[in-house]
């Protein structure tokens, strides 16, 4: 692995590459070489895992054994978007602590999905009734959203910011491959509430299921959509 | 930024082509039942040879529900009583929505099941179309019989010269519990003499339906009118036991939902108790269970309700209805020798009215092959119970696609090709794109039924758009709470509410009441021209200036027009049979001394009249106070030339009136909207010189709020949740125009607030914000005021125009769909009040009346 590092390091430095997308004038964004190689084609695995241990019958368990599932997965992915990513800032990469970015995004993103309840609350999920459900899905939106972002961004957020002031906003962000794989991951959470309503009564009905199900797709949706651009 | 002249009348005429459209395809699409005229004869030589019964006695109770009669809670203990000797034939009785009352008195008389325009003219009241159909009444009455009817006049409208002895009572006056059942009992002293000459006996009881409205199934009225019916069971029965050829029917015409309304087609809506009593039946040795608990009020043996008809017909031995679609109840045939030929009429009559030619072997055929036969019959004749106007649905459809052609020309005019704005024409484009998405959810019952999630989402996709993270987030937080309300659509229920919680929480809830009164009176003292205006010997003073006596002039007189509106509320909701809160009581005590009432009397609210008149008193009284401290401060304000404010002014007075209609616990919900009103001004504060977009999202705005706030205040697309508890608000007799207007009111309170607020969003922000007049105060331009206001119904027409093609062509598409009757008609209707009134009537006309006035 350490090797393998290195020489991704040198790889990059000796040959600085174009930037995949037209970038505005002044951000920094950071891309990603091998786009294909970063789509989390694991969450589809994962997802069709949880549905294998009946996610339909007992909602909370397998949310919660996904989530065990997920973490790993997330680990081994983070480290595939650090050594395919390059992140344009004058630091260099020797300098980061490979191992504290990728296992600190875990950490960090579990811990932001406290706040990241709040957010679904008020987005409209319920407070009292199923917030244990409520709260493995933010564990759940915030592993596959939000950890890929701080891994891409190494936790400077103040550059995802400035980008979404600018006018071409959305096209660079759908430039990134991971960006645009964690916004698809928020996008399929909000659209996957449409089907809950329908009075088909079927078991993956139920919450969370469904948001879930957008997020996980989602992010896997996100991330082709941007390829294909 | 106006490219163009934007005519007003042209606007009004493409709104009227949408109108009549809308009109001609209700036409069309509600149409009247064809049925068949004359009078039915028996079909066989006398069918029910020595009929069992020659008198009936029916009694009715308005809503009563099955589990009213038969579950644990009842309290009707001498039925029970009866059950337990054998002489009761206890049953669920399905009523066929729409569950109100006289559909279902036609249901119940002629056996014909109902059209959906039937609903409507329960309100309508003009109505002559059934009186020429064959009834059992008719019949009885066509062999001599003589028949006596006290209660409901509803029934009076059926059968105008029917009765010989008749004392109608109005059904609308729902606030009144005893007297109108009191007015029916007082003629039985008389009725039931031996020497009482009549055939036939029908009473319809209102009070427990009233209560039901006022209280929910659960009010602390509901025990005591249990017994008092109970009471008149025992009295008839006594009766009947001594005239044993006198069957007693006792029965609801419709039940009522979870909450006390009815009208949709809901489990509790739909199952009315029906009882047959006689002595006579002990002799059917029935072993009938005692009071106990079942799922979805089916208790005993379900049937349907107009299975009563020809059931009847049978008992007294007449001709069954020739419109009865009714099958006679099985339980009965032992009483009859021919048991065969009682149910051959019933084949023969239903035949003939589905236009079948009877089965060669139809005199062979057992019960069991007959009734099969029958049901047959029946689900034939309801599929082919409704004929649609093809002419009228098509004619009307092209006049809405026409309109909605020409508001989609009108809207991309301006906005799509004529706006400098980039962002104006991206959300533009947004908008069209959303409405359509939007439009589509008419294809889907479930959908329609649970409308209030869409509207949650474009709320929320709205305040993210203006793009100001801070305020958004507040705008958000403002949106949540109102959601929190009362969010509960058709199917689905949840408990974490907070207007429920409030009702359980007196205390909460009339703390929060009086600080959205004096919140709202806050907000008319200190924004707009209301402190200036008032005054009288300064000039142009400012609103700030508190020490002037304008100030002291107008907090007096707005305090006490806020008072005595809040002491209506107060004494509304003690008559209503809630405890006030301790804190509060000396205000109702006050009242009521006033009034000469002992407040201290737990029976003081038993004099139902009295009370009422309080009540009326008060309401007008509010509502006068209202007015003319309005009336007074614009006409002042004009007269001294005072430049804006006006439609805050005009805008916190009408929020007072709608506090003033609203239901207690959802009065608060006005402090939130107040709150999210400043919120999203704030977002869009810094949008100065892009007005396109600014007017873009304002109008957007206010049109997802205002849906999503009707949602939010406990109301669906569903009649059964139409609140009429707020619709007699100072009105002591029954006014069609007044009623109808304050249930629109109490209805639409949340829209209506929007709508006026969307004027001074527009036309007034600064007032909104405490700020200094800005360049966005568009009433300081007068040339383009107009413009401004036609540019924003391009908006709301567009959208509203596209909604009415696609749901007028989902109804066309689905019209044989199960639930065309139960969810896709109350929604045109729903639609039609959004559509003519909201946004023809209130956003446009009064709207630019408002303008004409103001500017």
């Amino acid at each position: 692995m350490v090797n393998q590092r290195k020489k991704q390091v040198s790889f990059h430095n000796n040959t600085p590459s174009p930037p995949a997308t037209p970038e505005p004038r002044g951000l920094p964004m950071p891309t990603v070489e091998r786009g294909w190689l970063t789509i989390p084609y694991h969450h589809l695995a994962v997802l069709a895992f949880m549905f294998r241990q009946g996610l339909t019958t007992s909602v909370q368990a397998t949310l919660l054994q996904g989530l065990f599932t997920l973490i790993p997965l997330q680990l081994a992915y983070n480290y595939l978007i650090v050594s395919n990513t390059n992140s344009n800032t004058k630091r260099g990469k020797d300098n980061d602590n490979i191992s504290l970015l990728v296992v600190g995004a875990v950490l960090v993103s579990l811990a932001l999905s406290g706040p990241l309840h709040v957010c679904l609350v008020l987005f409209g999920a319920p407070i009292f009734a199923y917030w244990k459900e409520t709260a493995l899905l933010a564990a759940h939106l915030a592993l596959v959203a939000f950890d890929p972002l701080l891994v891409e961004f190494k936790f400077d957020f103040a550059r995802l910011r400035g980008i979404f002031g600018t006018d071409a906003a959305i096209r660079t962000l759908v430039g990134n491959p991971v960006v645009a794989s964690a916004l698809g991951g928020f996008v399929g959470a909000w659209l996957g509430v449409l089907p809950i309503p329908l009075d088909w009564d079927r078991p993956w009905q139920q919450w969370p299921i469904t948001l879930v199900v957008g997020s996980y797709l989602g992010t896997v949706v996100g991330g082709l959509v941007s390829l294909v651009m | 930024m106006v490219n163009g002249p934007i005519k007003w009348w042209g606007q009004l005429l493409v709104a009227a082509i949408n109108v009549v459209g809308l009109l001609l395809f209700c036409r069309g699409f509600f149409p009247q039942k064809q049925s068949l005229p004359g009078v039915a004869s028996f079909h066989q030589a006398d069918p029910f040879a020595k009929p069992p019964f020659s008198k009936v006695v029916v009694m009715v109770v308005d809503a009563m529900r099955s589990d009213m009669l038969y579950g644990n809670q009842s309290h009707m203990n001498y039925f029970h009583k009866l059950m337990d000797d054998g002489v009761v034939l206890p049953y669920t009785a399905y009523a066929h929505p729409p569950t109100v009352t006289l559909p279902r008195l036609k249901g119940i008389t002629s056996g014909s099941t109902p059209s959906f325009l039937d609903a409507i003219m329960n309100i309508n009241e003009e109505d002559d179309t059934s009186l020429n159909s064959d009834s059992w009444i008719g019949q009885f009455v066509g062999r001599g019989a003589n028949i006596h009817f006290y209660g409901d006049d509803t029934w009076l409208k059926l059968f105008p010269k029917e009765f010989t002895k008749t004392d109608g009572t109005n059904s609308f006056y729902v606030s009144d519990f005893t007297e109108v059942d009191h007015n029916v009992t007082r003629h039985l002293d008389e009725e039931l003499k031996p020497s009482s000459k009549w055939d036939g006996l029908i009473l319809h009881y209102l009070g427990l339906d009233h209560i039901g409205h006022k209280g929910g199934p659960h009010s602390p009225y509901m025990e005591s009118k249990q017994h008092e019916m109970d009471k008149v069971i025992q009295r008839l029965y006594e009766y009947i036991n001594k005239n044993q050829d006198t069957v007693l029917v006792v029965m609801g015409d419709h039940g009522m939902n979870e909450i006390g309304n009815h009208g949709g087609a809901s489990a509790g809506e739909v199952s009315p108790g029906l009882a047959l009593i006689s002595p006579k039946f002990k002799k059917l040795d029935l072993d009938v269970l005692p009071p106990h608990d079942v799922e979805n009020f089916q208790y005993y043996r379900p049937c349907t309700q107009i299975d009563l008809v020809p059931t009847l017909s049978a008992l007294l031995g007449l001709p069954i209805p020739k419109n009865n679609v009714g099958v006679v109840l099985k339980e009965i045939l032992p009483l009859f020798k021919r048991r065969g030929n009682v149910i051959r009429e019933n084949a023969l009559q239903m035949a003939l009215l589905a236009g079948h030619t009877v089965p060669a072997n139809f005199d062979e055929l057992d019960e069991k092959e007959l009734y099969h036969y029958l049901h047959e019959i029946q689900d034939d004749l309801a599929s082919t119970a409704t004929n649609y106007n093809y002419d009228d649905i098509y004619t009307g459809l092209g006049l809405l696609v026409l309109s909605c052609g020409i508001s989609l020309v009108l809207f991309s005019r301006y906005y799509l090709w004529g706006s400098n704005s980039k962002r104006a024409r991206q959300w533009a484009l947004i908008s069209v794109i959303v409405t359509i998405l939007y439009s589509s959810h008419f294809h889907g019952s479930s959908l329609i039924e649970e409308e209030h999630h869409i509207w949650w989402v474009l709320a929320v996709l709205v305040a993210l758009g203006t793009g100001n993270v801070k305020w958004s987030s507040a705008v958000i937080i403002g949106l949540r709470v109102i959601k929190a309300w009362s969010n509960s659509g058709q199917k689905y229920w949840s408990d974490d509410k907070i207007g429920l919680y409030l009702v359980r929480h007196p205390d909460v809830l009339w703390a929060l009441v009086v600080l959205t009164y004096v919140v709202n009176n806050m907000l008319t003292f200190t924004q707009g021209n209301f402190v200036s205006a008032l005054n009288f010997f300064a000039g142009n003073a400012r609103a700030t200036d508190f020490k002037s006596l304008g100030s002291l002039i107008g907090f007096i007189l707005s305090f006490v027009t806020m008072s005595v509106s809040l002491s209506f509320k107060l004494v509304q909701y003690w008559a209503d049979g809630h405890d006030v809160p301790a804190w509060l009581s000396w205000l109702y005590y006050w009242v009521l001394t006033n009034y000469d009432i002992n407040p201290h009397n737990p029976n003081a609210g038993d004099d139902k009249q009295l009370v009422g008149s309080i009540l009326v008193q008060l309401s007008n009284a509010s509502i006068y106070f209202m007015s003319t401290l309005l009336v007074v401060s614009l006409v002042s304000a004009k007269f001294k030339g005072i430049k804006g404010g006006y439609f805050s002014v005009f805008a916190n007075f009408f929020t007072l009136y709608l506090i003033h209609h609203s239901r207690v616990e959802n009065i608060p919900i006005f402090i939130a909207f107040a709150v999210v009103k400043y919120c999203f001004m704030r977002s869009i504060s810094s949008i100065k010189s892009d007005v396109d977009y600014r007017l873009l999202l304002i109008s957007a705005f206010t049109l997802v709020v205002s849906n999503l706030s009707f949602f939010s205040m406990g109301f669906t697309n569903s009649l059964a949740t139409v609140d009429l508890s707020n619709a007699y608000n100072g009105v002591s007799s029954y006014n069609l125009l007044l009623v109808g207007w304050l249930t629109f009111v109490s209805n639409f309170a949340g829209p209506l607030y929007w709508s006026f607020s969307s004027l001074q969003m527009i036309f007034e922000p600064s007032v909104i914000l405490y700020q200094q007049p800005t360049t966005a105060d568009l009433i300081y331009l007068p040339r383009i005021c107009f413009q401004v206001l036609s540019v924003k119904s391009r908006f709301t027409f567009m959208f509203y125009s596209i909604a009415a093609v696609t749901l007028m062509a989902s109804c066309v598409n689905l019209r044989f769909h199960l639930f065309i009757w139960s969810v896709f008609s109350p929604k045109i209707l729903f639609f039609g009040v959004w559509a003519v009134f909201m946004n023809l009537f209130i956003d446009y006309i009064v709207g630019s009346l408002l303008l004409l006035l103001f500017k």
